[in-house]
């Protein structure tokens, strides 16, 4: 598979304080690449040098096979991005705010009235082409940041965490529109804190942490690195102390936790989890109003990895 | 492309209400006010004819130079500077009191004139001033001749009577120096093209804002971007500086000269400072928008006020003579002073020494700007 995107040891500080250090990644033509961590992990910083827009102590980066500098045009003119900021202007219209951006890409007068149009209707902004950004809703608002960055069609896109702060209802509509790009046939690179979107979206994920690369897979691969095999969470009121402290004792458990009236059971990974669990609970004769059970989650890889949770 | 970043930047820019206040509302709004706190000052000082009454008593009668000044001064012409009556003290006292006189003039056995008023004004000062001078240049003769008899005889006394004027007014026949108070508002308009200048700045650096960010994104040069910017941004500041001028010469009859060509090229030079120094504030610090503006809007009042605009004339003369070099570099200085050569020299040496230097002032604020732009990748942002 080509690789449109080659990170090799890229180095970036801030004064004393690493942004990114020694990172390597790759990025497939075609696929949606996720960068996931929490705040300050590095995800913004590492968008920005790729797209040279910050300088770099150390290190390598190739855009479609070249090495990516402010004035590499033709690279540029192939190149969306969607800040993690809004960046539109309140003077515009929603169509002329697009028109405008994606002027700067397509001089064809006609063309670019079409690509506009595709870009109103691929983030559902119809009903908006006249309204000021300061009319919009914080999703809507979303939205339009979006169409500016993928108006012109570029074969590579860059989403900086463009669902923060996004209504429900806004989120699953930009999700569906990322999906619908990827499989117009742009290559996606989006970061992000949410580990639900990562796992909906993206074919291979990097996650970060202070800067470095923590893990880097398929999401499969990715917690096949946990020890954790499953979460079985029960429903219990009024449960004994010496249920719970038997429970600790039994075969295959991680971890066990009895908080607000609800007991949190790990497992190491194994079959017939829940059904040894309900067996137990029946012998001891303890009452359940629900029980459940969850396989890990990209979460759980990044908390068994830095001991901390994505959104610390 | 120029044309799509030009007249895309225009379209921002004239929507946008804080820039059209400044550069258009505010100038216009200031210059109402100073046409109806100004216009009549020229009509409050014409001089009237000044109510006097002189004593007619034997001193008086016996001083025929004071006699011959008054009489000269009361004669009815253009220059005629008292309406005197001649009568004695009582009624002096009483035309006095019932306020038909300014003030009456009474002579004793010292010669020495007395003035006897009731309040004080400018009309007391007038008749005090002639007084004193009348007593001075009288003492002085009467000293000269009991020294040297002979000066009575040889024409020197002539010459200590004679006025004569060794400087030529070429100038401007009706100057009215409350139009420093216009040089200094469109000197202030050029300046805040400013504003203008760090708008389009901010929107062109990935270090100053996203939409900068988004923008260095796209593939056209930074240079050309920044131009297009730039440029929409001069001819809209150009465009409000000429309908200030505009108002201010159908509206309000404001004279700035008959110099047109050497007038708006000093005002389109002073556009381009005002640019130049919005683009340097905005390029060479990162601090917040906010206070950029309020470090342009603070700059360009206080040169203001440093070139006269609010207030007295004097602030200007201090600040010239103190601080002769940071007048030399006062932008508001530099254009109000050319502004003012045009209006009151017939030669232009003055106003391209002007030229010159507000041409300096941009060329210099252009440079270290390029300095900063040229970067072509952030150490943050």
């Amino acid at each position: 598979m080509e690789k449109i995107i080659e990170i090799e040891n890229l180095t970036k500080s801030y004064g004393k304080f690493k942004a990114i250090d020694d990172l390597s990644i790759y990025v497939e033509k075609g696929k949606i690449f996720g960068l996931l961590g929490p705040n300050g992990s590095g995800k913004s910083t590492t968008i920005n040098c790729i797209l040279s827009l910050l300088n770099f102590e150390k290190g390598s980066i190739k855009i479609f096979g070249k090495e990516m500098q402010p004035n590499c045009y033709n690279i540029k003119s192939k190149i969306g991005v969607v800040f993690q900021d809004v960046a539109v202007f309140d003077e515009l219209t929603v169509y002329e705010n697009i028109n405008y951006f994606c002027g700067l890409y397509i001089k064809n007068k006609k063309k670019r009235e079409q690509y506009v149009e595709d870009a109103i209707k691929l983030t559902g902004l119809g009903e908006f082409k006249k309204f000021r950004p300061k009319q919009l809703s914080g999703g809507l608002l979303r939205r339009l940041n979006i169409a500016c960055g993928i108006a012109h069609k570029p074969e590579l896109i860059f989403l900086d965490e463009p669902t923060v702060a996004v209504d429900p209802q806004s989120r699953n509509s930009i999700l569906e529109g990322i999906k619908e790009l990827n499989k117009n046939g742009a290559t996606i690179v989006y970061t992000t804190h949410y580990m639900e979107e990562v796992e909906q979206l993206c074919n291979r994920i990097a996650i970060l942490d202070k800067g470095k690369v923590i893990a880097l897979g398929t999401k499969e691969a990715l917690k096949e690195l946990t020890t954790m095999g499953e979460k079985i969470t029960v429903e219990a009121p009024n449960l004994k102390k010496a249920i719970v402290s038997e429970l600790k004792t039994m075969e295959n458990i991680i971890d066990v936790k009895y908080e607000d009236a609800t007991l949190f059971v790990t497992y190491k990974k194994g079959e017939d989890n829940l059904e040894k669990m309900i067996s137990f609970l029946k012998e001891n004769n303890v009452k359940y109003t629900k029980i459940f059970s969850e396989l890990p989650t990209l979460n759980d890889v990044f908390l068994e990895l830095t001991g901390k949770q994505l959104r610390d | 492309m120029f044309k799509h970043l030009f007249m895309n930047k225009m379209k921002i820019l004239l929507k946008n209400k804080a820039m059209l206040f400044w550069s258009l509302i505010f100038p216009f709004v200031l210059g109402t006010f100073f046409q109806l706190a100004l216009g009549n000052v020229g009509e409050a000082f014409e001089m009237e004819v000044i109510p006097v009454a002189v004593v007619d008593n034997q001193y008086y009668q016996e001083d025929k130079i004071l006699k011959e000044v008054i009489s000269s001064l009361s004669k009815e012409n253009e220059n005629q500077l008292f309406n005197t009556v001649y009568v004695d003290e009582s009624e002096a006292q009483k035309l006095l009191d019932n306020e038909e006189i300014d003030g009456y003039i009474l002579l004793k056995e010292d010669n020495n004139p007395q003035m006897i008023v009731k309040t004080n004004g400018i009309n007391q000062t007038i008749i005090k001033s002639v007084l004193d001078e009348y007593y001075q240049m009288s003492n002085a003769t009467t000293q000269m001749i009991n020294y040297n008899p002979e000066i009575l005889y040889n024409g020197v006394l002539e010459t200590l009577y004679e006025e004569k004027n060794y400087i030529t007014d070429d100038s401007n026949e009706n100057i009215d120096f409350s139009i420093n108070y216009f040089f200094t508002l469109i000197a202030m308009t050029c300046l805040y093209g400013s504003l203008i200048g760090l708008e389009v700045i901010k929107d062109c650096e990935a270090n100053l804002s996203k939409k900068g960010a988004r923008m260095c994104m796209a593939p056209v040069n930074k240079f050309k971007m920044i131009l297009a910017g730039l440029l929409a941004g001069y001819v809209i500041q150009l465009v409000a500086l000429a309908l200030l001028f505009l108002y201010l010469i159908f509206v309000f009859n404001i004279n700035f000269g008959n110099q047109i060509l050497p007038t708006v090229v000093l005002a389109m030079v002073g556009c381009l400072a005002g640019t130049s120094l919005g683009t340097f504030v905005g390029v060479s610090n990162r601090k917040s928008e906010g206070f950029k503006i309020g470090i342009l809007i603070s700059v360009t009042m206080t040169c203001c006020f440093f070139s006269g605009m609010m207030g007295v004339i004097d602030i200007k003369v201090f600040f010239d003579e103190t601080f002769p070099l940071l007048a030399k570099i006062n932008p508001v200085n530099i254009i109000t002073d050319g502004l003012y050569s045009l209006f009151a020299y017939d030669n232009l040496d003055v106003y391209y020494n002007c030229l010159a230097r507000i041409s300096i002032f941009s060329l210099v604020l252009i440079t270290l700007s390029f300095m900063f732009i040229r970067r072509k990748k952030y150490d943050s942002i």
